[in-house]
């Protein structure tokens, strides 16, 4: 939004939703509700016991100050994206604008997809060759994770590593979430989890 | 060494990105634009030559700012093909560059 690429009608502040728990589920696993902090996560005594591995990756992400304020749920719903898609002066990026194309297969790409990417050339409305930010989403899809979400439909619960989507024809589309729904909570099974690091 | 830092930065980090297609700069943030960290730094020996200058200023100290970083970006190519036998021509030597070469 503080670039103008995202310029929504209205938002919701979903700030005092009880979501911010890290809990023991039954299984022996953890529960973390989309809520809670990544700083939270990153040094609660159960993530740093017995998951050191998401532990990690969160702190080696972003800054301090940042962690305080990311929330587990909107870590996953970063874009995925590149500084094409940031910068609204350039006109064709398939995610910003569906269809008008991709400036960063002719551009600087040095960083960009080598896997799951799709390049039809520059003018397709197919093409896509950005990555996901985020640090997280690796330990959590290495971890098996899944992603507690609730919406009109009622409940559903999503594997990780199905939550976010290759661009496909559809380069605009970013994860599996439906219209309406919210993210509540990532739980984490007990199996494997030891002493993994990276 | 604030001059050594950035030296250690114009060697291996720092790299203002201009895309061909409409001269934008395209990496215009500190995500994207990388400078050196404690993590990057380790270690630097800077030695204190006891010889006030007096005259430049009250405290006695000399500064050579900028000067500082010239002779470290340098150091940094020269020791970089000294290891590998690669001599990178182009600031910023990230590895792709040396694995190109």
């Amino acid at each position: 939004m503080k670039y103008q690429v995202e310029q929504p009608s209205s938002l919701v502040d979903i700030n005092h939703l009880a979501l911010a728990e890290v809990r023991q589920t039954e299984g022996g696993g953890i529960s973390i509700g989309a809520m809670a902090r990544n700083s939270d996560v990153a040094n609660h005594p159960l993530v740093r016991t017995n998951y050191p591995l998401l532990s990690q990756a969160l702190l080696s992400g972003a800054s301090p100050q940042l962690r305080n304020m990311a929330s587990t749920g909107g870590n996953l719903m970063q874009r995925t994206r590149c500084y094409y898609f940031n910068d609204v002066s350039f006109a064709a990026c398939n995610k910003r604008n569906p269809g008008s194309g991709c400036a960063a297969l002719e551009g600087y790409n040095r960083i960009h997809a080598i896997l799951g990417q799709t390049d039809k050339g520059s003018n397709s409305g197919e093409t896509c060759i950005a990555t996901h930010p985020s640090d997280m989403c690796v330990a959590m899809a290495a971890l098996q994770a899944k992603v507690e979400v609730e919406g009109r439909g009622g409940k559903r619960i999503i594997p990780f590593a199905e939550f976010h989507r290759l661009p496909g024809s559809d380069p605009s589309r970013d994860t599996t979430l439906r219209e309406g729904e919210l993210i509540t909570a990532v739980t984490l099974p007990s199996d494997g989890r030891d002493d993994l690091g990276h | 060494m604030g001059g050594m830092t950035w030296g250690i930065s114009f060697a291996t980090h720092e790299d203002g990105i201009v895309d061909a297609s409409n001269g934008r700069i395209v990496n215009a943030s500190l995500a994207e634009y990388h400078v050196p960290v404690n993590a990057d730094v380790g270690v630097l020996d800077v030695s204190v030559i006891g010889i006030p200058d007096l005259k430049f200023n009250p405290v006695g100290s000399r500064g050579i700012g900028e000067i500082g970083i010239t002779g470290t970006a340098a150091a940094i190519a020269n020791a970089i093909y000294n290891a590998t036998g690669k001599r990178i021509r182009q600031y910023p030597i990230t590895p792709d560059k040396l694995l190109a070469s």
